[in-house]
């Protein structure tokens, strides 16, 4: 028994709650029957994964979703051995190269050869090609999206690409200009209310919707979310009241004591206490980068609009110095110093005018 | 001779009397009862001597009558005179026959008169020349009486003590053996020189000298010999020396007063020169009990015998103090600094020594060595032939008085290691030069007054001018006056100090206290002073030994090329520095493999390992861990020497794996030694089988080369038959703690300071270099208490010319702490200090850096927010901002570094990361530095990251999502769906809860990830929530079930690899016996086992796997 989210994942291109005009073009590319490299691209829970899903079965039928796991072993030209899992069908294959970190440049190079150069030995009635997913492409290092570029041209003519990312700026222009790039677009919160709809009729309850606004609000137009968030209340409480608590990620919960820490008090000490909590986000795989925004949210309510200006530049700058540098809690901490020392200036010219 | 019998001629027979009588009674004033017996004997001797004198024996013997009875001697007990004298002679035939005599002549006695009674009126009434010229020869060449004289004399004494119940009594008998002891090795004596005439001649000496106030027969036996006198005196001076020597100690028991009286009696001195004398005699009696009396052994006992009870008290409680004393004594106050100066092997040779006292710097056994070495010999207490008395603090008083008494030379350390020096550079001198013997004589004699000159000095003529000087003295000083008399001593004494013959000396002083009094006290005095003055005199014309001895420096190049460290290596244990005292590791290791064999045999039991005083005679290793420079190797190597094991090291240097331990050591260890050979000796100890396995550095033994060294070397301990010594510097490193379990575990610690300064002090002082002990403080902290380190430190000063300037070095020193590695707890403290700011240079600062470049920026990270700065309050936060900021940049360009080795940036970390937050936030730091937390946090986050992939790797077929999302979104509701069911429906939601598991392909230890990424700070484990028994089901109906799954579970699968790979391969059969057991191990079985029925079904039909979900 699944959670509603898998359980009522669309099949279908046809079939997908939204966007449904791109599906239709999906549609037509794939029965055209020339297929670029794609390179899909948006927030996460806006249903990339659904529609690349879709497309496969598009492509292939059924047989491609007969999914198993398999490892894979590589031997990095430092003589480490390493393995990652791959989940793949007859006609495609999906791996995250991530997983192994800087050495994602050999999984890319070996996988996607290896692929390449088995043909299709059934070709009459399928695809002359095979198709190759890699997940998050925007954080592979830049050695192996190099890796990349190159062997996207040369086995064109046996494989596809699917590139998953949540941000193509963080993919080198080679491979965005190698690749037709579908931007799927996070689901509006009427969207997802209407989804939630629908799945909530499937389960056959009644949805307020009220209650279902609130939690598309509060999922921050994530539809995974919002349908996680939807089934918590529903455990929570059932029959759904429209005023019902909506359960929120506990890390969103732990991001807004931290600023109102910020806020009630600036000192070292406090600046010490703070370091803790971050590391607690860091240790739970809390993304820096989502510290950093929603730090950045909740501090900037406080402010007036000159000095959100400043708190967004320096929040700016230190998450760009955390992107290149290694330790990400340097990064937090600066920007939470940096914060601290400017509100405390601001409060104390502030309370100097008022006396 | 004439003149003796003249002056005895003139003494008239009457006045002797009288004074004889005034003598006595002066005596019994005196009323102790030991005198009376004394002057019992001196009665018999009269008696034998004069027959008028013995008329007054009754008068005397008026006095004694009195007090026989007190004495408790019935035999005694006089009925007339003639009995009691005759009591007397039968009472002790040995001591009468000493007392008759008090010499040669008592043999003689002894044979003629058995039955004692008459020979005294024989004497008297025959002439007695007959008597002497037949007993000379006869009695004593033919006669073996004397060799049994001994052990009668034990009878006798044992005897007399038997009978005479009064200790004075016994006493006085003992002295009088003693006297008769040496009279016997008189006759000996004489037997040897074998010369008939010689003891003739001594006889009558004898005879005259103590019976010169008679003018009877015994003047007439010297008359008689003299003419046997002018044949044989020449041909027998050695002899005679000697004899007269002897003859002069044993005269001076009894007859010195009888002597000094009769001359007295000569000089005509009246009554009241006698009571002068006794007076002074009184006088000097309680000067005894202080060291410094110069006395002859028998005045001593005499007036021994006239103290009190009251004072014998006294002095018994002294020497009780003093034994107390002994007791508490503390040791050498500066052991080890000062160094036994390198001698020729016989340098010391005829020397004797007798050491007393605690001395400076050594220890006692230390000099004994020493002085063996060199060829002396050590005595243990202070007699005749002993030449020097090595005295140190409090030496003991008896034997310094003795020693003064006796003469003998008292030096201090300093003056004997001077002494080696000097002697053995002239010994070098005279081979190098190739110098004759006479001139290396010479200068001994006037160092050292080495034994050598002893023994000449008899033979120059010297002791004959002593001798003729002696028997002048006792024979004229009758008539010469005072002052001349004190003129013929001096030169006497002359001859006697230069030759330093302690018995010439002690006779003359005999002699000297006896005839002329006080006041030649002063002239010995006098005399000793210009002996020394002649001394000096005699060196300054040899020698400028301190020439000598410098060239001979110079032509030593080997010790000034040695390094410091190995030329002051302690050369005994008693040298290591801060090994002193009974818990020290030396005496530990000492006493360990002292027993080492002994507690073989014993089979101690497994020491507790808290237990204190442990001796580890349980372990057959010993591990030796510390600091570098405090002496481990020194220690192990000096008493493996001291204890004559033979020591086979094995260091870094050498290739100690696994076979080479095994082949080699084991080898080394069975076989037996042959070193002794070596070393030249032949003898049964040549060959020894007492190794010790030395196994220097052993937390160097890692990597390739070493491996399984330590394995090995483990197992080499278990089953060794000698000892082991293991050596480490850090004995709870990771590749110490399998070996320290089977290890006698003996921890070094760093020397005190003041340790280390004294021996350094003591270096300084042999290498002449001078600098101030607060600067050599100073060097030695900052050289961490390293020995070596410090002595490095030292020779490296000692070249610097400009040395003298004390200031200098003070700075120096503080600039050598700055060469010290600091750990990172000081450095960081270091970074935040405006006071240390002060005076550091920015390379200073970025030094701080370098100390650890890996940790700094973590350590500076981690406690930046502790540092309280100096600046204004509302500043703080932007120095705290300001040094964050440079923090974060420190960080990118460490990625820098790391990412694309670009080391060369470094310095700019140094900066961004030390440098500036140093000084945005100088200050002082408030708290204790903390060890960055970063390290742990990360570790802990990885392991998140860990095993959220794992997560998302199991879910990926049923989710969509990337693994951030799982953290996201997934982990808390996917617990939620799992745990919730069971904590509302308890047993009954068991399967819902295991139907989520299995639609996601999660296994049972993923949900304990689950719940461990959801569970945030100040939240519940909803699992605790769960009734144990819920759980317990779960986890049955789990294994029961058996799912599907379509990946291989990574660990159980490598658990499984690592046990048994064969199982693999097998049949089922194989595998279905395994579940019974109700091991904990089975668990992992069983799952095992289902994972291996699960994988051929996934593999056979891969694509069915997704249809099993059809299931829910």
């Amino acid at each position: 028994m699944s959670l509603w989210v898998d359980k009522h994942r669309p099949k279908d291109l046809m079939k997908l709650d939204f966007h449904k005009d791109q599906a239709l073009r999906l549609k037509n590319l794939v029965q055209q029957s020339d297929f670029p490299h794609l390179l899909v691209y948006g927030p996460s829970g806006a249903g990339k994964k659904t529609r690349i899903m879709c497309l496969l079965r598009e492509l292939y039928g059924s047989g491609a979703e007969r999914l198993r796991q398999e490892t894979m072993h590589f031997t990095t030209p430092s003589n480490k051995k390493i393995e990652i899992m791959t989940v793949s069908s007859n006609y495609h294959i999906e791996v995250n190269p991530t997983d192994v970190g800087i050495h994602d440049r050999v999984v890319i190079m070996d996988l996607v050869k290896n692929v390449a150069q088995t043909h299709q030995i059934d070709s009459s009635g399928q695809r002359e090609f095979k198709v190759v997913i890699l997940n998050e492409v925007d954080d592979l290092t830049k050695d192996a999206q190099h890796a990349l570029r190159r062997t996207m041209e040369k086995y064109v003519a046996t494989c596809r690409l699917i590139l998953i990312a949540n941000s193509i700026s963080r993919v080198i222009p080679a491979i965005r200009s190698r690749c037709l790039t579908i931007r799927v677009p996070a689901p509006t919160e009427n969207e997802i209310a209407t989804v939630l709809h629908t799945v909530c009729k499937k389960e056959g309850l009644s949805l307020p919707s009220e209650l279902a606004m609130r939690i598309a609000k509060c999922a921050d137009r994530n539809l995974r979310r919002a349908l996680l968030m939807c089934e918590a209340c529903k455990v929570q409480k059932y029959p759904f009241t429209s005023d019902q608590k909506v359960p929120e990620p506990d890390w969103q919960q732990f991001i807004r004591e931290i600023a109102s820490m910020i806020l009630t008090e600036q000192s070292p000490k406090k600046l010490g206490e703070v370091r803790q909590k971050l590391y607690e986000l860091i240790i739970h795989g809390i993304p820096p980068d989502m510290i950093f925004s929603g730090l950045l949210c909740e501090l900037v309510r406080n402010c007036d609009m000159s000095m959100k200006c400043q708190v967004a530049n320096h929040a700016a700058e230190y998450e760009h110095r955390m992107r290149l540098g290694n330790k990400p809690i340097f990064h937090l901490e600066a920007f939470v110093a940096k914060f601290m020392a400017i509100y405390k200036k601001f409060v104390e010219e502030s309370l100097g005018d008022a006396f | 001779m004439n003149i003796i019998n003249k002056l005895q001629d003139d003494a008239g027979e009457t006045n002797s009397s009288t004074i004889f009588a005034v003598l006595f009674e002066e005596f019994v004033k005196k009323e102790t009862p030991s005198k009376q017996f004394e002057i019992e004997v001196f009665v018999v001797i009269i008696g034998a001597l004069d027959k008028r004198i013995k008329a007054y024996q009754n008068d005397i013997r008026s006095f004694f009558k009195v007090r026989k009875p007190e004495d408790g001697d019935s035999d005694i007990i006089p009925e007339s005179p003639q009995v009691q004298i005759k009591n007397k002679a039968k009472r002790s035939r040995r001591k009468r026959a000493l007392s008759d005599d008090s010499d040669e002549s008592s043999p003689k006695e002894k044979v003629k008169k058995k039955s004692g009674e008459k020979g005294l009126r024989t004497k008297e009434d025959e002439s007695s020349k007959n008597t002497l010229k037949e007993v000379k020869t006869a009695d004593l060449f033919g006669n073996g009486v004397i060799k049994r004289s001994e052990p009668l004399l034990k009878k006798h004494k044992a005897t007399e003590s038997g009978i005479h119940s009064d200790n004075e009594f016994e006493m006085s008998l003992l002295e009088l053996d003693e006297i008769e002891e040496q009279n016997t090795t008189n006759c000996s004596n004489k037997k040897e020189t074998g010369n008939a005439s010689i003891t003739d001649k001594i006889v009558a000496k004898e005879i005259q000298k103590n019976d010169s106030p008679s003018k009877s027969n015994t003047h007439s036996v010297s008359s008689k010999e003299e003419h046997l006198l002018p044949k044989n005196e020449k041909t027998n001076e050695v002899a005679n020396s000697k004899e007269t020597k002897k003859k002069i100690a044993i005269d001076s028991s009894c007859v010195d007063n009888i002597k000094t009286e009769n001359n007295d009696i000569k000089e005509g001195a009246k009554k009241a020169d006698f009571s002068e004398f006794i007076e002074s005699h009184d006088n000097i009696a309680p000067k005894e009990n202080t060291p410094k009396s110069k006395k002859r052994k028998l005045d001593k006992s005499l007036n021994e015998s006239v103290l009190t009870d009251e004072e014998k008290h006294e002095r018994r409680s002294m020497s009780a103090a003093l034994y107390k004393n002994y007791l508490n004594r503390s040791g050498p106050k500066h052991l080890g600094a000062k160094e036994l100066p390198q001698g020729s092997p016989d340098c010391l040779k005829d020397c004797a020594f007798v050491l007393t006292g605690v001395l400076d710097s050594f220890e006692k056994e230390e000099i004994a060595n020493a002085i063996t070495n060199f060829g002396g010999c050590v005595k243990s207490s202070v007699t005749k032939k002993v030449t020097h008395v090595l005295a140190g603090e409090d030496a003991g008083p008896a034997k310094m008085a003795k020693a003064q008494e006796l003469g003998i030379k008292i030096i201090n350390e300093d003056e004997f290691l001077q002494m080696i020096t000097n002697l053995s550079n002239n010994m070098q001198k005279s081979k190098v030069n190739e110098i004759s013997e006479p001139p290396k004589k010479h200068s001994k004699k006037n160092y050292t007054k080495s034994p050598t000159d002893r023994k000449m000095s008899p033979k120059t003529k010297t002791s004959k001018v002593n001798n003729q000087n002696e028997s002048k003295i006792d024979n004229f000083s009758k008539q010469i006056d005072v002052s001349k008399s004190g003129i013929k001593i001096e030169n006497k004494y002359d001859c006697n100090l230069e030759s330093k013959s302690n018995r010439d000396k002690k006779a003359s002083t005999d002699n000297n206290k006896s005839e002329v009094e006080k006041e030649l006290n002063k002239d010995i005095i006098s005399n000793d002073k210009i002996v020394e003055d002649n001394n000096d005199q005699v060196v300054d014309k040899l020698g400028k030994p301190e020439n000598c001895s410098s060239i001979l420096k110079s032509s030593e190049q080997t010790p000034s090329s040695m390094l410091w460290v190995d030329k002051y290596k302690p050369q005994n244990v008693k040298q290591i520095i801060g090994q002193h005292g009974a818990a020290s590791n030396v005496k530990k290791l000492s006493d360990w493999l002292m027993k080492w064999y002994a507690n073989r045999k014993a089979k101690l039991p497994k020491p507790n390992p808290w237990a204190k005083n442990d001796d580890g005679g349980y372990y057959k290793a010993a591990l030796l861990s510390g600091p570098p420079g405090v002496g481990k190797t020194t220690t192990v190597s000096l008493v493996c020497k001291e204890l004559g094991f033979d020591v086979v090291e094995f260091n870094a240097s050498d290739t100690r794996n696994k076979t080479l331990i095994k082949e080699q050591i084991g080898e080394l260890l069975t076989t037996t030694s042959l070193s002794a050979y070596a070393r030249g000796d032949t003898g049964k100890q040549a060959v020894t089988k007492k190794h010790v396995l030395v196994m220097d550095e052993v937390d160097g033994m890692a990597g390739n080369e070493d491996r399984g060294g330590l394995q090995e070397l483990i197992g080499l301990i278990k089953s060794t038959s000698v000892p082991i010594i293991c050596m480490c510097n850090d004995r709870n490193s990771q590749k110490m703690r399998s070996l320290v379990n089977y290890c006698y575990d003996l921890r070094f610690s760093r020397p005190r300071v003041d340790q280390i300064k004294s021996a350094m002090m003591s270096i300084c002082f042999k290498e002449g270099i001078k600098i101030p002990p607060d600067v050599l403080a100073q060097l030695i902290t900052a050289a961490g208490q390293d020995v070596r380190q410090t002595l490095h430190l030292m020779s490296v000063w000692a070249i610097d010319p400009k040395l003298a300037d004390a200031e200098r070095l003070r700075n120096e020193a503080k600039n050598i702490k700055r060469d010290i590695k600091l750990g990172p707890w000081e450095a960081v403290r270091k970074v935040f200090s405006a006071e240390e700011h002060k005076n550091m240079s920015i390379n200073d600062k970025s030094d701080l850096f370098f100390y650890d470049y890996s940790l700094a920026p973590l350590f500076v990270q981690e406690n930046y927010l502790q540092v309280v700065p100096h600046c204004p309050k509302d500043k703080v936060l932007e120095r705290v901002s300001m040094a964050a900021d440079s923090i974060s940049l420190g960080d990118l360009v460490e990625a820098r570094i790391r990412g694309s080795q670009a080391w060369h940036l470094l310095p700019v970390q140094a900066m961004y990361s030390s440098v500036i937050p140093g000084h945005a936030m100088a200050g002082h730091v408030a708290g204790q530095i903390q060890f960055p937390g970063w390290l742990g946090k990360n570790s802990r986050a990885s392991k998140m990251q860990r095993l959220g992939q794992e997560i998302h790797a199991h879910t990926r077929l049923s989710t969509s999502g990337s693994k951030s999302s799982i953290f996201l979104d997934y982990c808390t509701h996917l617990r939620d769906a799992v745990v919730t069911p069971m904590l509302k429906d308890k047993a009954d939601g068991i399967s819902q809860s295991l139907d989520v598991l299995e639609s996601y392909h999660l296994l049972r230890e993923d949900l304990d990830s689950l719940i461990e990424l959801s569970l945030w700070p100040g939240q519940r484990n909803p699992m605790i929530l769960v009734e144990s028994k819920v759980k317990a089901a779960m986890t049955r109906a789990y294994n029961k079930r058996a799912s599907a799954l379509p990946y291989a579970p990574a660990h159980v699968r490598r658990a499984r690899t690592s046990r048994d790979t064969a199982l693999d391969d097998d049949d089922e059969d194989a595998t279905d016996e395994l579940p019974d057991d109700s091991d904990p191990e089975a668990d992992a079985l069983i799952k095992k086992k289902k994972t291996k029925d699960d994988k051929p079904s996934t593999k056979e039909k891969p694509s069915t796997s997704k249809e099993k979900t059809r299931k829910k």
